[in-house]
């Protein structure tokens, strides 16, 4: 009976900086690592990791690994700085997203969880700075 | 001339600041203390033990006391907040030791750890690179801050860093997502 199967849910991690994406995805307590993929592990040229082709090949690969395993849905958080302009949020984030939507999980929340560096002083979340 | 140091909490930059305003005989400037001086702030984060600030009101203020000045190094987490600079030095530490540095400091985790995953992913270099033309990096983990300045009066700047292609660095990665989460 399908409708009673039960959901096995997992957590996917992206971290996208300006130079490579990286996808890692754990069970739901963050304990456990099912799969992991790096766009500097799918691509050969050092200037093709930063591209969102090369997240992408990442994503899938992440996701493969962890439905061949069994986990069936994922939350996914999102750390990529940047604001407007082409080179960002971390080129990698938007089409490693696409990609785990589109893998064949069930998707629960997206969040951006991009961490804010402060010290006595910080900006609030959300805000990515001056951007004109 | 107005240098901007900037980099994630911890990597040197008062360290750095200082002795190169010293080498120069510029003003020094911590943007983090002339934006509490001036209560440029609108509330406070106790958690993170941190004042909440607007970037725009923050902005205004520095770039009005900035264009009165003109002599100047300055030192900043956001280096969006500065209009105008003739040389901006982006300082980069490995995240391990890092660590261990905002560790010392007494900071709590959730701080040490925004802070060194900021490391991680690359936020301030990120910002730095699309606010300025032209930036320079400088990755200080096996330097000391003597050889810092002259790299940055030398112009000698390393090649942007990655550490989220270093392994150990996507193992600390992990190690410190489960910490917080
Ligand atoms: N090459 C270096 N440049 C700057 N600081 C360094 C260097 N090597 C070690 N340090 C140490 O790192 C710490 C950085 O602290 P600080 O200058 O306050 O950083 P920040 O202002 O970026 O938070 C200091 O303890 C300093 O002595
Ligand atoms: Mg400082």
């Amino acid at each position: 009976m399908s409708s009673k199967r039960e959901i096995r849910w997992g957590l996917a991690r992206i971290y996208a900086s300006q130079n490579n994406t990286i996808i890692t995805i754990t069970d739901i307590t963050g304990a456990e690592v099912i799969s992991k993929a790096s766009g500097g592990m799918m691509v050969k040229a050092d200037r093709e990791k930063p591209s969102p082709y090369a997240a992408m090949l990442a994503a899938n690969k992440a996701a493969s690994d962890a439905l061949d395993k069994g986990l069936m849905a994922i939350h996914i958080k999102v750390r990529a700085p940047g604001g407007a302009g082409p080179k960002t949020p971390g080129p990698g984030a938007q089409p490693a997203i696409r990609s785990l939507a589109r893998s064949g999980f069930i998707i629960g929340r997206i969040e951006d969880v991009t961490p804010i560096p402060h010290d006595t002083i910080r900006r609030p979340g959300g805000r990515r700075g001056r951007r004109v | 001339m107005i240098i901007v140091i900037t980099g994630t909490p911890g990597v040197g930059k008062t360290t750095v600041s200082l002795l190169l305003s010293q080498r120069l005989g510029l003003e020094y400037l911590h943007v983090s203390t002339f934006v509490i001086e001036r209560k440029l702030y609108r509330s406070y984060d106790e958690l993170r033990s941190s004042f909440e600030i607007d970037d725009e009101e923050v902005a205004k203020e520095l770039n009005r006391y900035l264009s009165e000045r003109k002599n100047v190094v300055l030192e900043t987490v956001y280096p969006s907040l500065v209009d105008n600079a003739d040389k901006v030095v982006v300082l980069r530490k490995h995240p391990k030791v890092l660590y261990d540095e905002l560790k010392k400091r007494g900071w709590n985790d959730i701080k040490v750890i925004e802070n060194v995953e900021a490391e991680i992913i690359g936020y301030v270099a990120q910002e730095a690179n699309e606010w300025f033309k032209e930036t320079c990096e400088i990755d200080v983990t096996n330097l000391s801050p003597e050889e810092v300045v002259n790299r940055i009066l030398g112009n000698i700047c390393d090649k942007p860093v990655d550490w989220l292609d270093l392994p150990d660095v996507q193992d600390l990665l992990l190690a410190l997502d489960k910490i917080i989460s």
